[in-house]
């Protein structure tokens, strides 16, 4: 580093020099370079560089160059700013005399601020910090709502649409979008892109232009108007090569060519970050059904017009279409919500349970601080009144106390950004993909302005604690009561000290309680049966179009189950935890109830071995044959669940039911199944039928399914190889492993349940701590009166007990009210719950017995110690 | 202005300076804190102090010759002046008062 190997570090010179005063800085800087030089021989060069940068470290340099101006009056009346110095200076080398204690208070608050910063960032990353488009709050969703299925969020059809736009103007003016694919024709073979159609005018609504070119225009976005197609800037990256000059150029997509208009700029990911292209949807009213919901509509409201006005207008609008056009939207309802509420919809109530538990994790790091700073206000009682005494005025030693809380607030509240950074990498790793917009999650300035201002307000909470048992001016109750040992916590002080350790056992135990329920929860659920064997399934898609598209399906499927390693392999609709299942309103024969009331049912397109593909287990009947062909009566096969609701207590088998409309023809059963959980583990079972593809053949594309004990690459790899083969052309996508779409399906739950934990155990950790500090300090306290009990021959034994004893009423306290917590608490935890109620009894008595045992033994091992110490040295050691 | 008493680290840096005589420097007082007096304390504690006592009176301070071993920056060399020499006096004499008659246990 340095040109000179003797020579001593150039940095501490550097600003050693830049501290002294000019007429000092060459005998500093030469004395420094003698002592540097004659430590190194004896020393060695490293201890030498050590000593000379331990010269920075000394107060002494500031008050060099303090001292030495003229202009400033003599140190005795100070200012404001020098009487800070001071303070800070005091409160820091105060600190530094009792390592052990501020180590623990500096660890203590740095865990609280930095757990709660993290949190805090992720709720203002992701809930508070505004959607990343102009004017975002004023962007609204309007859906559909379905009121007998259930459904909140539904989409519209297109003439649905088109009369909201035009009748809603008013109030907002509103764009829609659905989702789109496209295949691309690269020599390595065929690629399926992700997008959406959307109105021309979804890009004025959302305000963002594009990067390069242009968003498409009116013009563009009618029927019969040549393809155009926005990029997403991802997509123009990988596939483009970031391509300037690709506006205005021709690209075959799906076979058809399409203009490219526009870019759009890196990060913009609207409606997820999935969209890869844009496209203009090119909406026909006139052929388009008034019951084909597939759009989503997005708005931006008008001036002055709130999100209640709208959903006012909107729904007393579309109630007098409907009436219009009865039958297709008979009991659809309308529902307008802020697009960022609908975007953090599954996540803002954990995100608040997060925060308030993190919130009560600072309490107690808070109240463990404080105790700890009012057990040494006692120590230091003596050491405040000898200042008092010498006419340190009431506000100055308040001021002292108050110095050293901050200094002990600020340093804990680095050290917990620090902390948070950590956890925050852990959060946003377990959060990806349960959490919306994690990417947006990071400490900015809004996050560390939140951290200084939690730390500061923890500060003035213990110094204002700290002045208050302390600060009281008793001169000579100080000097006496200093002489004893340690006995000196005023009254009001020991009171403060047992009511913080009955607050800390009782939040601990709350969040412990709330911890226990959610994990209790995420095991029942795991152990919950999924109704098939997910392990060695794997899965992928394709689409194919054309008349011939049934017979290629059927080939695939033909070849793939030949394939060697291959077990069995069949088609389907939709997977267990999948995407893609439909539902339709069904009814039993010889039901009279009216279609409205129909409930929806789940359906599924499946050929091949489906059931034994996924092991489920075939309880009546049969399941599909080669002869439930394209002309031969229409077959499904039921699940239990479907088959209790329809014939309850008789054979499902041979009798018959309708899925759709009335016109659609009467199907015959022809076998029982057991039940699957077709969306997640906490779900139940949903009624469901299931139907041959050869009778099915609306439907757009298939999973190929298979069973193998090959590893999942391998079995992918061949399976392109057979799709390769049969029609180039076609892409696989969607390739899905059974056991991750499960796992997957359990993430959200087993993400909370941890977070809680962690919380819950660092809840108690601090609170043993807390009640082991306390119990430890009033037996310290108490040191001298036991060692006379034990002089005058009390047991040992029996003074243990009266310790604990002790200890424990303030254990069980804190017991009690941490359950009337819970109580009060655990329904926030409802929705998060599965096959426990969130008063669990079982739950409740394990999680208040364990904490119980924990703070006996908190109390038990400072007694243990009191009792077993020589009398007449405690005695002596006054 | 009343005669001040002097602090512990002052009357320390005193007798140092009286020690070592005509090789008064800061690096040289500093060494004899530490081995001497068992007083560790950083150059900028040393030059604080002498500056205290040069602003009292107490000591004065010349510059003095550079040499080799200091990279040719010069020396400030200290010595007492008769306000020190007494203020020492005064300082051996309060404390031989104050300690007479008296012991101390756990020396």
């Amino acid at each position: 580093m340095s040109p000179e190997p003797r020579a001593p570090p150039r940095l501490a010179r550097r600003i050693l020099l830049a501290l002294t005063p000019a007429d000092l800085a060459d005998a500093i800087d030469g004395d420094l370079l003698e002592g540097f030089r004659a430590r190194v021989p004896d020393r060695g060069l490293l201890r030498a560089r050590l000593w000379y940068w331990r010269q920075l470290i000394s107060p002494d340099i500031l008050a060099l160059w303090r001292e030495r101006r003229p202009s400033l009056p003599p140190p005795r009346p100070r200012m404001l700013g020098q009487d800070l110095l001071h303070d800070v200076r005091y409160a820091v080398r105060s600190l530094a005399r009792q390592p052990t204690f501020a180590a623990i208070a500096l660890v203590t608050l740095a865990v609280g601020i930095g757990a709660t910063t993290a949190v805090f960032s992720m709720v203002n990353g992701v809930l508070l910090r505004p959607l990343p488009y102009p004017d975002a709050d004023r962007l609204v969703m309007v859906f559909r709502t379905v009121p007998r299925f259930g459904f909140n969020r539904s989409t519209a059809s297109f003439p649905d649409f088109a009369d909201w736009r035009d009748g809603g103007a008013r109030v907002a003016r509103l764009a829609a979008y659905s989702s789109a694919r496209l295949t691309s024709q690269a020599p390595e073979g065929a690629e399926r892109w992700s997008g959406y159609s959307a109105t021309a005018n979804l890009g004025p609504v959302l305000g963002v232009p594009a990067a390069l070119g242009r968003w498409f225009t009116d013009a563009e976005d009618r029927p019969g108007a040549p393809l155009v197609i926005v990029l997403s800037h991802g997509l123009w990256q990988a596939r483009f090569g970031g391509d300037v000059g690709i506006v205005g150029r021709s690209v075959v997509l799906s076979g058809e060519a399409h203009t490219v208009v526009g870019v759009m700029p890196p990060g913009f990911d609207f409606p997820s970050d999935a969209a890869q292209f844009w496209l203009p949807l090119r909406g026909d009213p006139g052929v388009m059904e008034r019951d084909g919901n597939f759009l989503t509509v997005i708005g931006r409201l008008r001036d002055q017009i709130t999100v209640a006005r709208a959903r006012a207008e909107l729904t007393a609008l579309a109630a007098r279409i409907d009436a219009e056009a009865p039958g297709a939207n008979q009991g659809y309802g309308l529902f307008v919500e802020s697009r960022h509420a609908f975007v953090v919809r599954n996540a803002r109530h954990a995100l608040y349970v997060f925060l308030g538990a993190v919130a009560l994790v600072l309490l107690i790091a808070c109240a463990n601080v404080a105790n700890l700073l009012l057990a040494r206000g006692a120590w230091r009682a003596r050491e405040l009144a000898i200042r008092a005494a010498v006419g340190a005025g009431r506000g100055r030693l308040a001021r002292l106390l108050l110095a050293e809380s901050a200094v002990l607030g600020l340093a804990g509240g680095a050290l917990g950004v620090g902390v948070a950074l950590l956890l925050l990498r852990a959060l946003v790793t377990l959060g990806t993909g349960q959490v919306p917009r994690i990417d947006d999650v990071r400490l900015d300035a809004t996050v560390l302005g939140f951290a200084a201002a939690i730390s500061l307000a923890c500060a003035l909470v213990f110094g204002l604690v700290g002045t208050l048992a302390t600060g009281r001016g008793d001169v000579t109750r100080g000097l006496r009561a200093g002489s004893t040992y340690g006995a000196s916590v005023s009254r009001i002080g020991r009171r403060l000290q047992r009511s913080f350790v009955v607050v800390q056992v009782a939040v601990a135990v709350t969040l412990s309680l709330g911890a226990g329920l959610l994990v209790k929860s995420f095991v029942r659920l795991t152990a919950t049966e999924p109704g098939f064997d997910p392990a060695h399934v794997v899965a992928a898609r394709i689409a194919p179009r054309g008349a011939t598209r049934f017979e290629l399906m059927e080939r695939v499927l033909d070849q793939t189950a030949a394939t060697p390693g291959v077990e069995t392999a069949a088609l389907a609709y939709d997977l267990p935890f999948g995407e893609h299942g439909f539902s339709s309103g069904a009814v039993p024969e010889g039901r009279t109830e009216g279609e409205a009331e129909a409930p929806a049912i789940a359906g599924n397109v499946v050929a091949g071995a489906y059931f034994e593909v996924l092991r489920i287990p075939l309880l009546r009947g049969r399941g599909f044959e080669a002869g439930d062909a394209v002309g031969s009566p229409p077959v499904a096969v039921v699940n239990e669940t479907l088959a209790r609701a329809f014939w309850p207590g008789a054979d499902p088998v041979g009798r018959r039911m309708r899925m759709g409309g009335s016109d659609e023809p009467w199907t015959t059963v022809v076998g029982v199944v057991g039940d699957v959980r077709q969306r997640s583990l906490a779900e139940a079972p949903a009624s469901t039928y299931y139907v041959p593809l050869a009778q099915s053949q609306w439907v757009d594309g298939m999973f190929v399914i298979v069973r193998s004990e090959t590893p999942a690459a391998g079995v992918v790899g061949a399976l392109r190889r057979v799709v390769g083969e049969l029609e180039p052309s076609l892409p696989v996508t969607d390739v899905a492993v059974s056991t991750e779409l499960v796992s997957r399906s359990v993430r959200a739950p087993r993400f909370r349940a941890l977070v809680l934990a962690v919380f819950g155990v660092a809840a108690v950790l601090v609170a043993v701590a807390g009640v082991y500090g306390v119990i430890a300090y009033s037996v310290s306290a108490r040191r001298r009166e036991l060692g006379i009990r034990v002089a005058l021959g009390a047991a040992p034994r029996g003074l243990v007990g009266q310790v604990v004893r002790d200890g424990m009423w303030l254990a069980a306290g804190g017991v009690a009210l941490g359950i009337g917590g819970a109580l009060g608490l655990s329904r926030f935890l409802r929705g998060f719950l599965f096959g426990v109620g969130p008063l669990d009894p079982a739950t409740f008595a394990t999680v208040a017995a364990a904490l119980a045992a924990v703070a006996t033994v908190a109390c038990y091992v400072p007694a243990r110690r009191a009792a077993a110490a020589d009398p007449l040295e405690t005695m002596r050691a006054e | 202005v009343p005669e001040e008493i002097l602090g512990g680290l002052q009357q320390l840096v005193l007798l140092a300076v009286l020690r070592l005589g005509h090789d008064a420097y800061g690096a040289r007082i500093q060494d004899e804190l530490d081995r001497r007096g068992g007083r560790a304390v950083a150059i900028s504690t040393v030059y604080v102090t002498l500056d205290r006592l040069e602003r009292r009176g107490l000591v004065r301070s010349w510059l003095g010759e550079p040499t080799p071993v200091r990279g040719g920056k010069a020396k400030r060399y200290y010595a007492l002046t008769a306000g020190g020499a007494r203020a020492l006096q005064q300082a051996r004499s309060a404390l031989t008062r104050m300690w007479a008659g008296l012991r101390v246990a756990g020396g």
